[in-house]
């Protein structure tokens, strides 16, 4: 036959994959037959088409079905479970304690790949049981609302929805929770900041909260009554009962406990006390009581009747919507009900009762356990099938005597199954080591999860570290299945496949690249907190000290504390600039009749002074105290959002603000008043004492600590038992960076266990490739080679790998931090050629002192040693 | 019916009786194509024959492997004894009806 005329390949592939291990040579045969007469009758084209449709025919032809059916049923027969699998252990066993050092290698990869894994395992495992101990959670939902201007999901609703629903015949209970119960509580040595929720009363009917003492259907029905958790009983009552005493909270009131509550299991409720729902009148206007345009103000939860369906629920709050709110109008919302089960998981909701983690966050805990276990499978994959040589004259005996490839795999899966399931021991000893530090580490860590080793964590964890196994055994395997038996029991050399050569470098090559991403987020991270740390805000942040006012009044706190000489400077402010705390408020728009929001803080006539902020045009504030507040000092920022030409223009401009007409009095340069994740907005300075919140006082003293007490002495001069509360505005600035802090542990930690484990899979190959050349450093030694240039020679292959590892995740790492901080933080600092350098350089040293540790022991041992062992 | 077989069926096996020791796949094809003048699909050629032999009527046996199929086998297919009587008693059917029938089928 020529070769041109010679029929398609792919419909013969296709029929003889399909067909599988049953005949169908004879089907292929024919079809083969009628192509070559087919050629002579009609030529090239017809007879390629009519081979393709014959093929096709066949294939979907009731003789292969019905082939495959009875191959089936053959099959089956054949296969012996139980002997074939203690075989299979057998054999595992034996090859895993003949080459120790690999499995041990193995070992220590797969412990520390799966150690993030079972963490990610646990939290999804407490994420799911949050709110698993209500007996009536089935039929409890909370009420959450949609609006559109602007386009948010609240997990909040109007405050009085609560008793409109109490009418809709589905709903048997109606339970209100408010968040506005928090404050700081005074004993006699400080004052400690305490949060709850406002319920109703029947929220112990509703929820499994037991009380440890106190009556649950009667603790919450007066005003003014409230429960603690036993934690707080002792931090302000020390062991006695506190039932019935008096217990203020600052800017609420004064309660009366009327129970203490017992330690609960995980909820999404988040909370040290509970106070009566009664109260809520009592400290709000009427007019915020019944207010339907503020969608924040309370969480309703709804006890459905048995057997009720939610849909009656539904019409009743969407006909609610519609006569309340008026569609296409600044506040209009609609209402849903959300599943008391679903909150755990749910992200897109604002304003949320307590901790709510969602699921993007846990799929991105799985995506980070998945990048650290993936490259320890590959590891085990790489070192398997380099040692294929020790492997393949078994394998090549198993299929000769009657190996089926499935069998084969089977035998590959277990043997990496037992290895993962060893290595789950590992993994468990250091995921109780890593949980305290996760746990510290993020925020209401021990109220959301307790990542305990109960009997379900544990059954996760094994079919964890089973599938770690399949991930990590496919591979060789597949690889292993495909041998041909043929060329394994005939030649004694290691087998040729250069693709799979090729496959274990760029697996390692994957690992470094992996280790540098890691390495370099580092040093870019590091170079972001410092950069922070030293950014020029606009005003001068150094020897500052905020004394939080705490009510006292500030005119007399003037007067005291100008008396210190080391107090240079004094002002006062309505909260601290450069932090997170942002103040903002509605300025009207009288031409089209709506608002514009602008930030804005409160600032006595000394600030702009004291803190050496730059005023363009204009005057400050006015040294007299006016009555009323008449003036705003706005930045540079709102001339362009009121398209006000120059700062000269805006001199004397009037404006609409929260009823008030003010005039603007000055203009400063744009300065971060918000911490540097935000660009500079519009932003005015105001003048109301009333608004006071902080004391500026700029220091010069040689002494901090003894001016410290001089402050606090005068402090307690004019301010009885209130806290002295003060902080240098550099700390302050200095915390608000804390989740760099938290970041660099978490990169750092990844970082070290991503280099652990490519280190290791470094390790593996080299001896690996230096026992393979052990014949061929002796010959090259006895000829007269020097230690460093066989160094050189074994080391070379292992170099170029780093270096493309480098190549590639540079770039890429480049890429991800710069897109990734500029959607975090406005002012960043450039990525650096400097961290570049130093992470390759710090990669390169960790590679260079794996490898040589290896290959310099190779170059240095006796010819004589190597060349005789045969 | 039981023991009946289609049209296509009797002409397969017919055609398998003619071509007693050289009845495999092809051929089959071939020749019904030849008396028939219409265009046969090889699938569903083999999937009459499987048919024919889930029945009983037909046997198979796999003989030497040839140069011309690229070293593959070819099955030779042959009538059992029952395929031998289905196809006699579908032929006494026809017989008696044709004769009931008293057509003139002379075509001058």
């Amino acid at each position: 036959m020529e070769r041109k005329n010679k029929a398609p390949q792919w419909p013969r592939k296709l029929l003889e994959w399909y067909s599988g291990e049953v005949m169908a040579e004879d089907l292929i045969g024919d079809v083969e037959e009628l192509y070559y007469l087919n050629l002579q009758r009609m030529g090239k084209r017809k007879a390629r088409l009519k081979y393709c449709l014959q093929s096709l025919s066949l294939l979907f032809s009731h003789t292969i079905s019905v082939r495959k059916r009875n191959s089936i049923r053959y099959n089956r027969a054949t296969h012996n479970y139980f002997p074939m699998y203690k075989n299979y252990f057998k054999v595992a066993f034996r090859s895993l304690a003949k080459q120790k050092l690999f499995t041990v290698i193995n070992i220590i990869g797969l412990a520390v790949g799966m150690s993030i894994g079972l963490l990610a395992v646990a939290a999804f495992i407490d994420m799911n049981s949050v709110d698993n101990f209500h007996t009536k959670k089935d039929r409890i939902y909370r009420v959450v609302s949609q609006t559109t201007q602007p386009k948010e999901s609240l997990a909040s609703v109007p405050e009085p929805m609560g008793n409109e629903l109490a009418t809709v015949q589905a709903v048997e209970q109606v339970v209100r929770v408010s968040k506005k119960l928090s404050g700081e509580v005074s004993t006699a040595v400080s004052n400690i900041p305490l949060y709850g929720y406002f319920v109703d009363a029947n929220f112990f009917e509703v929820f499994n909260f037991s009380l440890a003492s106190g009556n649950e259907k009667t603790a919450l029905l007066d005003p003014f009554s409230i429960v603690i958790s036993q934690k707080t009983s002792e931090k302000f009552f020390h062991g006695k009962d506190p039932l019935g005493e008096p217990f203020e909270i600052e800017g609420i009131g004064t309660f009366k406990i009327t129970g203490v509550l017992n330690k609960s299991p995980r909820s999404h409720f988040l909370f040290e006390a509970l106070g009566s729902y009664s109260t809520m009148p009592l400290i709000n206007s009427s007019s915020s009581m019944n207010n339907w345009q503020d969608i924040s103000a309370a969480h309703v939860y709804l006890l459905l009747k048995e057997k009720a369906e939610g849909d009656q629920v539904i019409e009743s709050l969407a006909a609610l919507s519609a006569r309340t709110f008026v569609e296409d109008k600044a506040n209009y919302a609609t209402f849903d009900l959300q599943k008391l089960s679903d909150i755990p998981f749910g992200y897109e909701y604002n304003n949320e009762t307590g901790v709510v983690w969602g699921w993007p966050v846990m799929v991105l805990f799985f995506a980070i356990a998945f990048m650290i276990l993936t490259p320890a499978c590959f590891n085990y994959a790489n070192l398997s099938i380099s040692r294929s040589l020790k492997r393949s004259k078994e394998i090549g005996l198993r299929k000769v005597v009657g190996g089926q490839k499935s069998q084969i795999i089977t035998q590959f899966l277990i043997e990496a199954c037992l290895i993962t399931l060893v290595s789950l021991l590992g993994a468990i000893f250091l995921f109780t080591l890593i949980r305290e530090e996760f746990l510290a580490m993020i925020v209401h860590g021990h109220e959301s999860f307790s990542l305990q080793l109960d009997l379900v964590t544990i059954v996760a964890f094994i079919l964890f570290a089973l599938m770690a196994g399949i991930i990590a055994g496919i591979a060789p395997a597949i690889y292993f299945a495909r041998l041909s038996p043929l060329e394994t029991l005939r030649a004694s050399t290691a087998p040729s496949r250069l693709n799979k050569f090729n496959l274990r470098k760029i697996l390692t090559v994957g690992q470094f690249a992996l280790s540098l991403f890691f390495i370099m987020g580092i040093a870019i991270i590091m170079k972001q907190y410092k950069f922070a740390l030293n950014y020029n805000f606009g005003f001068d942040k150094e020897n500052v000290l905020d004394v939080q006012l705490n009510g006292v009044d500030y005119q007399k706190l003037l007067s005291e504390f100008q008396k210190i000489p080391e107090v240079q400077k004094m002002s006062f402010s309505s909260h601290i600039a450069g932090t997170h705390t942002a103040l903002q408020t509605y300025v009207e728009l009288p031409e089209i009749n709506d608002s514009t929001v602008v930030y804005q803080m409160f600032v006595d006539q000394e600030y702009i002074p004291n803190m050496d902020i730059m005023l363009l045009a204009g005057q400050n504030f006015p040294d007299i105290q006016a009555f009323e507040e008449s003036f705003i000092i706005v930045n540079e920022k709102f001339l362009k959002k009121f398209q006000i030409e120059s700062p000269l223009d805006a001199i004397d401009k009037e404006f609409n603000i929260e009823g008030k007409v003010l005039r603007i009095r000055g203009v400063v340069k744009d300065f971060n008043f918000l911490a540097l994740r935000e660009d500079i907005d519009a932003f005015f300075f105001r003048d109301d004492p009333a608004r006071y919140g902080y004391a500026n006082l700029r220091i010069l003293t040689d002494d901090v600590t003894r001016t410290l007490e001089k402050l606090e002495t005068s402090w307690f001069v004019i301010a009885d038992e209130r806290r002295f509360n003060a902080s240098f505005m550099e700390d302050e600035l200095e915390e608000s960076l804390i989740s760099f802090q938290s970041i660099i542990k978490i990169f750092g930690g990844l970082g070290v266990l991503a280099i652990v484990i490519s280190c290791l899979g470094l390790l593996g190959m080299v001896v690996f490739t230096v026992e393979n050349k052990t014949k061929e450093v002796g010959v090259k030694k006895v000829m007269g080679a020097s230690v460093s240039q066989l160094v050189l020679s074994l080391s070379a292959d292992f170099m170029k790998l780093l270096l493309y590892a480098s190549i590639i995740t540079v770039p890429i790492a480049y890429f991800m931090f710069d897109k990734l901080f500029l959607r975090i933080q406005h002012f960043r600092a450039n990525i650096g050629v400097l961290e570049i350098m130093v992470s390759i350089l710090i990669l390169f040293t960790i590679g260079v002192l794996t490898v040589m540790s290896q290959t310099v022991k190779a170059a240095k041992r006796n010819p004589v040693d190597s060349l005789r062992s045969e | 019916m039981r023991g009946f077989i289609g049209e296509f069926e009797e002409l397969v096996l017919l055609t398998i009786a003619c071509l007693s020791k050289e009845a495999y796949g092809v051929a089959i094809k071939e020749d019904i194509e030849q008396r028939a003048n219409r265009p046969i699909s090889i699938g569903s050629l083999h999937s009459t024959i499987t048919r024919l032999q889930e029945k009983g009527f037909v046997d198979s046996r796999l003989g030497e492997p040839s140069h011309e199929r690229g070293g593959r086998r070819k099955r030779y297919f042959s009538l059992t004894k029952s395929g031998t009587m289905a196809l006699s008693k579908i032929k006494n059917l026809r017989d008696n009806l044709w004769a009931d029938a008293k057509l003139n089928l002379a075509t001058d």
